[in-house]
């Protein structure tokens, strides 16, 4: 569905991403690792348009996605969840208008009650109660937040999230409903999600694919399970040594 | 603009009586402006050359000007002029600024460059000349008197505006809208337009000052409107002549000009606090803290000493309350009965989520317990001795020195402008009277405790990685062998192998140094690698405690199962143990 080949990017001197390849595919669960400083979310900016790519190419079901007729397709196929769910969410608008503002852009002519019906099936899908549609985004929680991010990702009904860190901000109890919502939202929709995460332990709940990142290369890919047992890459390694046990074998 | 703001202008006002007179003052004068006809049925260009110069009387309440024309009408018909040019051309300004600056910051590239570069070439001019030349250009009259006012006043405002969309650009939203398939022109309006609105307003209440100024000094230069039509400025050229005769000519126009303009800047100033959510100013809001009698000495700085007890932090029954009425959360309780001891080199991990107190405890062993919040009941003993009675100059000598603070974001823990060598020297001098090869000696040991290179002596905190800065927030707190450290959330900012690595060093100093530690955490993984005990805190309550190996196999609160079950990684463990 989604392949990205040979992405290259640098800012004046500095390479941030070198000859990047892996691809997602239809109902895949992908995970992009690396440490602070890899460029994974410099991928996430190329793949959604926010930045230009240096050299290569990503195509969005076979058509490059510098063509803007498929650009504008992926605008719609393909929606984001940041890290930080405060800034993501304009603080002015209320909850109602937040996921009105995709609705808008991609189901211009609704009516009034299929409106509504969709806002409350959103926030249904996201586990929230309607009566949260008039609030500002302050007067929820930080978790509730990025549902709210999540839900206004679903809105246009993407093929595949991609997803920045959407964990780091938020309590770990707070992690793990989440991580759950996103399994239960994979399990009855069949969408797709990259992940983008310095964290194995994360990655490990969720993905099917892992790419490990390493200064702007991939230095490692495969399945899951094959990754975490037998990683082929010294930084593979060192990143899964990283992570901090289980205490006392709970 | 949305409630908070609102909220805090009208407090702000509320509690500055200059503000209401001067508020009063000019809704007083628009009043009056407005309704002129109904005021009196004097005309403000009939001339009666029977009545020239008369002093203020009971027909002519500020007297008449040379042409026996009253002052006071022509204060009101002129007022209309000058407030309504000032205000058409603060709704210009602000229209061509907001644009300008908005459209330039977003697109960036040769758009910005283009504008940018014709905003410098206009504010090289004075602002005045520049629009002396204009209205002279285009011969005298209102509608040349606001273009030649607004051209002048544009580029500023463009300028400060473009600044604040370069800002707002870099916001998630911003991003996300671009995701959603948002248009360009809803980006700019719904979310770019939309939250400069409290910068807009305040430049435009603090403008609109300067255009009445401006106004007045066109008209009195002769550039504005044209005789015998009144208008303020005009009318204080008018009067010069007499000025000596009859001083009521200049004084009348001179003091409404005068009353306006300080009443604009000063309501420009209460809306500024109120947008920005500084504290708010007058000398009114000055928070007295209690004056607590002096402690005598600060034995506590010797928090090594053998004679002290053996709990460094000993918290009984202690209740942290909201008490500043003015407060919309006045009553509710953030901490609620909490008993927490934390003994002489002891580890001790302080869990819970967000909200749940756990930083406003450790702001407490800090002394950092400020208003709002304070403490209602309970005891607060630090090193044996009862914390609570401590003045904000003892706590200066025991923060830093006896008890010490890593918190999450090390960016902001450190000053962005000062070598990192040269912070850590500061937390040394202030305390110590150290000769200054002996501050250099410690300097570089403490650096190789928490193995950072000595190049990072003269290197800035933007030069170092995220675990770096860590290391250097950590040598800062360290550096004066405290006896108690408070770490809240200091791994949370960082990526995972950075995390283990900071995790290890803490427990490793708190071994070599017997220091005891306050770890404050939400991640349960984090706290059982650091910590012989752990406690833990919800909704201002501590549910559960005992030694971290007993919580974690064997809790007894639910809560404490539901953060176990919640730890993720579960099929990393797997996997790993097989």
């Amino acid at each position: 569905m989604l392949s990205v080949e040979g992405l290259s990017k640098h800012y004046k001197d500095h390479q941030v991403l070198t000859d990047v390849s892996f691809g997602v595919g239809k109902s895949e669960i992908v995970g992009l690792v690396g440490q602070s400083g890899s460029g994974k979310s410099t991928i996430a900016k190329c793949l959604l348009g926010l930045e230009r790519p240096g050299g290569g190419r990503m195509l969005w079901h076979g058509h490059s996605l510098g063509e803007r007729a498929v650009r504008r397709r992926a605008r719609h196929d393909m929606q984001a969840v940041f890290q930080d769910p405060r800034s993501s969410l304009n603080p002015r608008w209320t909850i109602r208008q937040l996921l009105s503002e995709p609705l808008d852009n991609w189901f211009p002519r609704e009516g009034a009650a299929e409106r509504r019906k969709r806002l409350v099936r959103l926030l249904d899908r996201v586990a929230l109660t309607a009566e949260l549609l008039d609030r500002h985004p302050y007067e929820l929680s930080t978790g509730q937040c990025q549902r709210v991010c999540i839900a206004r990702a679903l809105a246009p009904e993407p093929e595949l999230l991609v997803l920045d860190e959407p964990l780091s901000a938020l309590d770990v109890s707070v992690q793990a409903r989440l991580i759950e919502l996103l399994l239960d939202l994979h399990r009855t929709s069949g969408i797709s999600y990259l992940l983008i995460t310095h964290d194995f332990a994360v990655v490990s709940d969720i993905c099917q694919r892992i790419v490990v990142l390493d200064q702007g290369r991939v230095v490692e890919e495969g399945v899951v399970e094959t990754v975490l047992t037998s990683p082929s890459h010294a930084y593979t390694l060192a990143l899964l040594r990283d992570v901090l046990p289980m205490p006392f074998g709970v | 603009m949305s409630d908070r703001v609102l909220r805090r202008f009208s407090g702000s006002l509320r509690r500055d009586p200059v503000g209401i007179l001067l508020l009063a003052i000019v809704i007083i004068i628009a009043a009056a402006v407005m309704a002129a006809p109904l005021i009196s049925s004097l005309s403000p260009v009939a001339t009666d050359f029977k009545q020239v110069l008369l002093p203020p009387n009971a027909v002519n309440w500020l007297g008449t000007d040379d042409f026996g024309r009253d002052v006071f009408i022509r204060l009101l018909y002129g007022g209309r002029t000058s407030l309504m040019v000032a205000a058409i051309a603060v709704v210009i300004v602000m229209s061509i600024g907001v644009t300008v600056g908005v459209v330039a910051g977003y697109f960036g590239g040769v758009v910005d460059l283009v504008v940018t570069k014709v905003i410098d070439v206009l504010l090289a001019f004075p602002r005045l000349v520049l629009a002396i030349a204009v209205a002279a250009l285009m011969g005298g009259g209102m509608v040349p008197l606001v273009i030649a006012i607004s051209v002048v006043a544009w580029p500023a405002y463009a300028r400060i505006i473009r600044g604040f969309t370069l800002q707002v650009s870099q916001e998630g939203y911003v991003s996300a809208a671009r995701c959603l398939g948002t248009p360009t022109w809803r980006i700019l309006t719904g979310h770019i337009a939309l939250n400069l609105i409290g910068p807009i307003l305040v430049l435009a209440m603090l403008d609109i000052g300067n255009l009445i100024l401006a106004v007045s000094a066109l008209s009195f230069l002769g550039l504005g409107v044209p005789p015998p039509a009144p208008e303020w400025g005009a009318m204080l050229n008018e009067g010069r002549g007499s000025m000596e005769i009859a001083p009521w000519l200049v004084l009348a126009p001179g003091l409404a000009i005068f009353v306006v303009v300080l009443a604009a800047n000063y309501f420009g100033d209460i809306v500024r606090d109120s947008v920005e959510g500084r504290p708010v100013h007058g000398p009114r809001n000055w928070l007295r803290l209690p004056s607590r009698k002096r402690y005598k000495s600060v034995a506590v700085a010797s928090g090594n000493s053998a004679a002290s007890p053996a709990s460094a932090l000993d918290l009984q029954g202690l209740c942290i309350e909201v008490t500043d009425r003015r407060s919309p959360f006045f009553g509710k309780r953030i901490l609620n009965d909490v008993s927490l001891n934390v003994g002489r080199g002891e580890s001790v991990g302080l869990i819970g989520e967000s909200g749940s107190g756990k930083s406003t405890l450790a702001a407490l062993a800090l002394g950092l317990t400020r208003p709002p919040l304070a403490l209602t009941a309970g005891r607060a003993r630090l090193f044996g001795q009862d914390a609570a009675q401590w003045s904000w100059d003892d706590w200066q000598q025991v923060r830093g020195r006896t008890v010490s603070l890593v918190n999450q974001d090390p960016l902001s823990a450190l000053n962005p402008v000062l070598r990192v060598g040269d912070q850590i020297r500061e937390v040394m001098l202030t305390h110590l009277d150290m000769p200054r090869a002996a501050v250099e000696d410690r300097l570089r040991e403490v650096l190789d405790e928490v193995h950072l290179p000595e190049r990072v002596i003269r290197q800035f905190p933007h030069e170092l990685s995220g675990g770096m800065r860590q290391r250097a927030v950590i040598a800062m707190a360290i550096v004066n062998k405290p006896a108690l450290l408070i770490a809240d959330e200091p791994t949370t900012a960082l990526d995972v192998s950075t995390q283990i690595r900071i995790l290890d060093l803490l427990r490793d100093l708190q071994d070599r140094y017997g220091l005891a530690l306050l770890f404050v955490s939400h991640d349960l993984r984090v706290v059982a690698r650091v910590a012989d005990r752990v406690v833990i805190m919800r909704s201002g309550e501590v549910v559960e405690s005992g030694p971290t190996a007993k919580v974690f196999t064997a809790a007894t609160h639910p809560y404490t199962r539901e953060l176990v079950t919640a730890m993720p990684g579960r099929r990393l463990q797997t996997v790993k143990a097989a």
